[in-house]
């Protein structure tokens, strides 16, 4: 027992305390330095985007600090190459025990590689689309437009199909309308083209395009295709649907109700379809205006 | 017209200084765009609004204009300030971004020949107080529809387009007010005939310039095409041969970008 207390006091003998300071007054600047070191980087880089802004700082923090370290562990003796050594070792028996860790990490650096979405970008990973805020080492890190944050380990975003809404300037909205049979394909047409050049976030180039798609149950469909910048898109969205419906309802072009065709398992046998008088009594449950043939 | 003299009916008043007393209001309308603006103890209040022609041919300035009350109910901007200044310019601009404008049939010019092609774009209307140079408010007549000038969809330009046509001869294009006239001259040195099917005009680098009857127009853009394919674009320094005594009347909105042009020119023999 008192061989333990006097290993324990000679621990924070003045001699050991010195150096403990020494290792935090290193340890302190180092991180000064690495943050000071990250915001100039970042400074510099402005011009290039913030993924490369944000890339550089990590870079650059991880790299002084890390440095800083070795230097630390050096003032209390301790031979860092033999250390290092060890860390091997250690690597592999981690690397074993944190394989989905591991992976993430060598995900993040191909998805740093790849480029194919930056901080400031909305993307659209399975169910999930929002605005990135930070490409890190373990995962991805989104706000949703609910206002949610969200994680997305950097795996995930390698195996899963990825949206990049932001990479191009300018996108291309459909419609997808049905018309009834009874309307003439080209008034549909020029309505549509209409309603494009009235509206001034519809791109002229390249043309809007309509298209005769198919026959649908309840009318024939039309493709209609427009293109609008990046940034209008949604006022495009939110504007264009609203103004097509006005601009057909105005020219009396019916946009039709779903129809159904039912036929009754009654064989051959007519049935009887009564039109109930607009003042009698409402109908029972079980069905009267297409009923059984009257007995009287 | 200067300081609070009334003014209607005549040419509109481009660039003069105009002033306005305390609660006094002006009301300006210049091709479909009516602007009303009313100064106040301590803010200048702006209304304006765009008629469905934006082909209109209205000019008139009622400054000072009797019944203008910008009432807060209103759709109005409020422009706050401690010293509210009296005085005030109404300036033309070109457009902030390059216009696209195309001939009303596109035109074939031969090898060896040259054209004028006359286009008009729309103007915005900026007011800026005198004699800080605050600018209020800088709205377009009429807010043309976007298009895209490239190559892909991928690579190219934001601009507008200007469904207005493209005339060989300055006479068949009407001077509308709201609008500037560029006079573009083609000298095709190549040794193949060019399809010109639309015009990309880089309107925020052009200056505008005003006459006595208050048209707007700017320095003739001239486009040499060379039998290697490439073409030249230089901007003339006045409108002479159109409009002799048009004065310059502020600054483009950028300054002509050589390695811009380049690009631009290419572009626009597609």
């Amino acid at each position: 027992m008192n061989e333990l207390w006097a290993d324990i006091t000679a621990i924070f003998s003045a001699a050991n305390l010195w150096i403990l300071l020494r290792v935090v007054i290193v340890l302190a600047v180092g991180w000064l330095v690495g943050r000071g070191l990250g915001l100039l980087i970042g400074r510099v880089m402005r011009t290039r985007g913030p993924h490369a802004v944000q890339l550089a700082r990590r870079l650059v923090r991880y790299f002084v600090f890390g440095a800083t370290l070795v230097v630390a562990l050096s003032l209390f003796g301790i031979d860092v190459g033999v250390l290092l050594g060890a860390a091997g070792i250690v690597t592999v028996a981690v690397g074993f025990a944190a394989q989905s860790s591991a992976s993430n990490a060598i995900s993040g650096f191909f998805l740093l590689g790849e480029k194919a979405f930056e901080v400031g970008d909305t993307i659209s990973v399975g169910e999930t689309m929002g605005v990135v805020l930070s490409i890190d080492l373990m995962s991805v890190k989104l706000r949703t437009f609910d206002n949610l944050f969200v994680r997305i380990p950097n795996e995930m975003m390698l195996k899963t199909e990825l949206r990049n809404l932001s990479r191009f300037p300018i996108r291309r909205l459909d419609l997808l309308l049905t018309v009834g049979y009874g309307e003439d394909f080209g008034r549909v047409r020029d309505i549509l083209r209409g309603a494009a050049v009235d509206n001034p976030f519809v791109f002229d180039e390249p043309k809007p395009m309509i298209v005769f798609n198919g026959f649908g149950d309840n009318g024939y469909t039309v493709q209609y295709s427009v293109w609008a910048a990046r940034e209008r898109f949604l006022e495009v969205k939110a504007s264009l649907h609203a103004e097509v419906v006005a601009a057909l309802s105005a020219a009396h072009i019916v946009i039709p109700k779903p129809r159904r065709h039912v036929e009754l398992s009654s064989g051959d046998t007519p049935i009887l379809v009564r039109v109930a008088d607009s003042d009698a009594p409402a109908a029972p449950s079980s069905g009267a205006s297409i009923g059984e043939p009257s007995s009287s | 017209m200067s300081h609070g003299e009334p003014a209607s009916g005549a040419a509109f008043p481009w660039g003069r200084e105009l002033s306005l007393e305390l609660g006094q209001g002006a009301r300006f309308s210049v091709g479909p765009l009516t602007i009303v603006v009313q100064r106040l103890a301590s803010e200048w209040r702006a209304a304006w609004e765009t008629a469905e022609d934006p082909l209109a041919m209205a000019s008139a300035a009622a400054c000072p204009a009797p019944d203008v009350d910008l009432d807060e109910d209103a759709d109005i901007h409020r422009f706050a300030m401690r010293d509210v200044p009296g005085r005030f310019v109404l300036s033309p601009r070109l457009a902030d971004r390059a216009m696209v404008v195309r001939p009303s049939r596109p035109l074939r010019l031969l090898p060896g020949t040259q054209a004028n092609i006359h286009v008009s774009t729309p103007l915005w209307v900026a007011m800026t107080l005198a004699p800080s140079g605050v600018t209020l408010f800088d709205e377009p007549v009429f807010r043309p529809s976007d298009t895209w000038f490239g190559p892909s969809t991928v690579e190219g330009e934001l601009c507008y387009v200007s469904r207005t046509s493209a005339r060989l001869e300055l006479a068949h294009l009407p001077l509308r007010p709201g609008r500037a006239v560029t006079r573009i001259h083609v000298d095709n040195r190549s040794g193949t005939a060019v399809n010109l099917e639309r015009v990309h005009l880089p309107a925020p680098e052009l200056q505008p310039f005003v006459d006595e009857a208050g048209h707007v127009w700017t320095q003739p853009v001239e486009v040499t095409l060379h039998a290697h394919g490439g073409a030249d674009v230089r901007y003339g320094s006045s409108p002479s041969q159109n409009a002799p005594a048009a004065v310059p009347l502020g600054a483009p909105r950028q300054s002509p970008r050589r390695h811009l042009l380049a690009r631009a020119m290419s572009a626009l023999w597609p």
